[in-house]
Formats: C-alpha cells, structure tokens, sequence
C-alpha cells in the first residue's frame, strides 16, 4: 500500500470532507485504510480539519449564536438525559483504562484488510466449533468477570486494555456504543453494548470475530454467538474465544444466521473495535476501586 | 487533557457534580443554535441537543486547551454529531416543522464564550486568503443542511468544482491556521 503524496492528500481530502459534509461508508472504509495520526474511524477523534472547520463555523456565526439561549426545558431534558447517561455507564460500564480507548492504532488496525478476512481458509480454523452455543465461561458471570479484569488491570498495568465500538451504518448499530474489554495475558474479555439493537435469535444471531496479530487477516478466530434481548439497553457479554489470541488487533460483531457461522459473508458488520496499542494501554494506570 | 483547573471542560472530566450544569449554562445556546442549523424540526433539534452535550461529557478529557477554545471544541463535536444525524435522515431539506412557539429567545447580551473564541476569529481572518470561490462554498457548507448537491445549484457550478472548492479550502485553512498559531496548530491531530 503506497503511502506517498498522493495517500496524504486523499487522506486530508477525506478528513475535509467529513468535516464539512460527513462520508459515506465507502469513503470512511478509505480514511481507515488511509490511516493517520487521528484514528479516522472515532467517531469523536480530535482531528484538526474537524477544529478548523468548526472555528470557521464559529468565526462566521458566532454573534449570532451567542444571542441564542436554551429553552428552560431543554436545558433540565438535556441534564437530565447526561445524568442518566453517566449513571448507567458507572453501573453497567467500568473504566478498566480511562483514556487508553482513546488512543487507537490508527496507523496499524485500520488498515487490516477488514474486507479479505473472510475467505474460506477460515473454515479450517474454526471448523471444530461448536455452532449453536452462547458464550460460555462457566458458573461466573459477566459482571465478575468485568470485576476480575478490572482487579488484573490494577495488578498488572497494561495487561488489560479497553477499545471503543466503532459503529457502522448497519441499522442495528444506529444507537449503539460501548466497548470490548480484554486481556491477552488473561484470554478472556467481556463486551459492553449500549443501544445495541436486539435480534430475534430464531432469524439471527451476533458474532464475535477477534483478530489476532499472530494468525493471517483472513481467519479471525470466532469469539461466540450472542443475542441482545428485546428491553435491555445495556447489555455484558462474556468473551468465549475458541482458540488462543497472541495479539488481539481488531474486535469486529457480524449478524449471522442462528448458531453463527464459520465464515462470515460480511453483509451485515454493525461493530469494529479496533485495539489500543500495548504501550498506551500501560501509560493509564487502572483507577482505584 | 490539557486544560486550565477552572475550565468548564477540566471540571466535567474531573467528575465535578454541577460541572454539566455550568457546561449547559455556557455552551446550551451555542450547541443549540447549530443543532437548529442542522434540523429539520425542533423535536429534532432538541433530541440532537441531548446527544450531543452526551457527547461531551464523555469526551471531556479529550479537551486540549493548548488546541482549541473550549467554543470550538464544543461546536467540532456539535457539527460532528449532527452531521451524522444529517446523514442518516439522508439529507433532508429543513423544512417548515419548526414550532414559533419553541423557539429559543434571543439574549439581550451575547454569550460569553464569544469573548474567548479567539481561534474563531483567526479562522475567520484567514479565511480572506482563499479563493473567492472557496470562501462561497465554505459559508455555505458551513450554514449547516445544505448538500453538495444544493450548493453546487445555488453557486451554478459543477459537483466536483464544489467539492473540490470545499475540500481545498478548508485544507488550506487549517494549514494558515497552523502556521504561526498556538491553537490548531496541527498538533491536535492525536487524540
């Protein structure tokens, strides 16, 4: 992959572009190809195009906008949506490593070859699998095992890393955020959803794929078939990786038949959660409990 | 995060419990303002709102004083979010669905954060070095709600002139930007 003049500057293009207009999924499929300094597929990455873009905004509106005032009710709706918000997510969500999600390996998963993993050399490495399961990791459950991480995280810094979902414009992520919470050291991780949309598990199913840095792009290692029940916003999902993760690179959720499959046709791919360099996830210390 | 103890921003992602109050004070006219740019009808507008000042409070620690004023930032991450909006609703024109009765009174005094907005201001300066076309595609890309598509009919110039005008033109001002500034100095690149 050149990554000459002409990559930068259909990089800055792409960054201009969604700027000022957004980008389609093609062009946003070519800015995580493209890379950068900025993880391109944050979907809050501080990028300086964005900055720039927005100071004009406000350099040509901004007296008038500063005359605009909130509505009483707007304002106490508005607070009252970020309290409810930020209590769920101390609940529901821990910070294993603040701030470590937010340094992506722009320059290294994105560029994955995200659209040739599915070939079927993938058959061979998970053939073996057992297809009509639910991730499984014995009597604990997905709250302790968040709890057990979070203990390793603050033993061990830099064992444990957490990455962002990253949404794409498959319908079922339209609402969706959270995280993938994981440990190389540990082989085991849980996922976080928030507004996920829920499936039918009689017409489909999510699927996990982790993609390891020792194994070839084209056969990511299947992390286990889940649903998301219909009235449950925020939702844990214990990891169940079938075969050892060296590296993990990329986290990516496909929709599947029931049972899930060996090799995914990649029609539907709401998620991506691509993992945080090892070095940045141990510049955080885990938080006290 | 770099940012002053005393900064709106600093204090939410310190966890300060009236932080998100003082942040809506300051910032709700502002955010609302472009939420109303980018929507179709108030009810939209309102739940854009919401979203976005979620938004913020979860990407606080992000804020970079050295980079940006806190303004700025807050706008980026207003335009962002309704762009994305805009997208999903596949464009819709604004329309007429706006309710007189929930629109937001004008303050007799301008907000405050007008007065720190000095990145704004320089964007604005810069901006009379580009072209002329670009800075007529710019004011219009930047109006909110208007497709590249409606712009190119409004200049009467083709689509891939606009998108040309439009993607050089702001690259071209985040490099004026970048020189000789503190702020957006192209450091805020890694976030």
């Amino acid at each position: 992959m050149s990554t000459g003049p002409s990559s930068h500057d259909r990089r800055l293009e792409l960054l201009a572009e969604r700027a000022l207009f957004g980008l389609s999924m093609e062009e946003l499929r070519d800015l995580e190809f493209l890379g950068g300094d900025a993880s391109p597929v944050d979907d809050m990455a501080l990028d300086d195009m964005a900055l720039a873009a927005a100071a004009l905004d406000l350099g040509l509106h901004g007296h008038a906008m500063a005359h605009e005032t909130m509505r009483a009710h707007l304002r106490q709706r508005t607070l009252d949506a970020v309290r409810k918000t930020a209590s769920e997510e101390r609940k529901a969500i821990a910070p294993i490593v603040p701030g470590s999600a937010e340094r992506r390996v722009a320059n290294e998963t994105p560029r994955r070859d995200w659209l040739g993993w599915a070939v079927a050399a993938a058959a061979l490495a998970v053939a073996a699998f057992s297809f009509s399961r639910q991730p499984n990791l014995g009597v604990e459950s997905p709250f302790e095992l968040r709890s057990e991480l979070l203990a390793a995280a603050k033993r061990d810094p830099g064992s444990v890393f957490a990455a962002d979902w990253t949404k794409t414009e498959d319908p079922a992520a339209e609402g969706a955020s959270g995280k993938v919470i994981w440990s190389d050291k540990l082989q085991r991780g849980v996922m976080e959803f928030s507004g996920l949309a829920a499936n039918d598990p009689k017409k489909n199913q999510y699927q996990l794929w982790i993609f390891d840095a020792d194994r070839p792009e084209a056969t990511p290692v299947d992390g286990g078939v889940f649903d998301i029940p219909a009235g449950k916003k925020d939702v844990l999902i214990p990891i169940d990786a079938r075969l050892p993760i060296s590296k993990a690179t990329l986290f990516a959720i496909t929709v599947e038949p029931p049972g899930g499959v060996v090799v995914s046709d990649r029609k539907r791919l709401p998620l991506l959660a691509p993992v945080p360099k090892a070095e940045d996830a141990a510049k955080d210390p885990p938080p006290a409990e | 995060m770099s940012a002053s103890a005393n900064s709106v921003m600093a204090r939410v992602a310190a966890g300060d419990p009236s932080a998100m109050e003082d942040c809506l004070t300051r910032y709700g006219g502002l955010v609302w303002s472009i939420a109303r740019r980018f929507s179709p009808t108030n009810a939209d507008a309102e739940d854009a709102v919401q979203e976005v000042f979620i938004e913020v409070w979860r990407h606080a620690q992000r804020y970079d004083e050295s980079i940006a004023s806190e303004p700025t930032f807050i706008a980026m991450i207003a335009r962002r979010r309704l762009i994305d909006r805009q997208r999903r609703r596949d464009r819709q024109p604004q329309t007429t669905a706006w309710d007189e009765s929930t629109l937001p009174q004008a303050a007799r005094d301008p907000a405050e954060w007008l007065q720190v907005c000095d990145d704004a201001n320089r964007a604005r300066e810069k901006m009379q070095e580009l072209s002329s076309e670009q800075q007529r595609v710019l004011k219009l890309a930047l109006e909110g709600g208007c497709s590249q598509s409606e712009i190119a009919e409004r200049l009467q110039l083709p689509l891939g002139t606009v998108k040309t005008h439009a993607r050089r033109g702001l690259i071209k001002l985040r490099e004026l930007l970048a020189t000789g500034a503190d702020k957006l100095s192209g450091k805020g690149g890694a976030a």
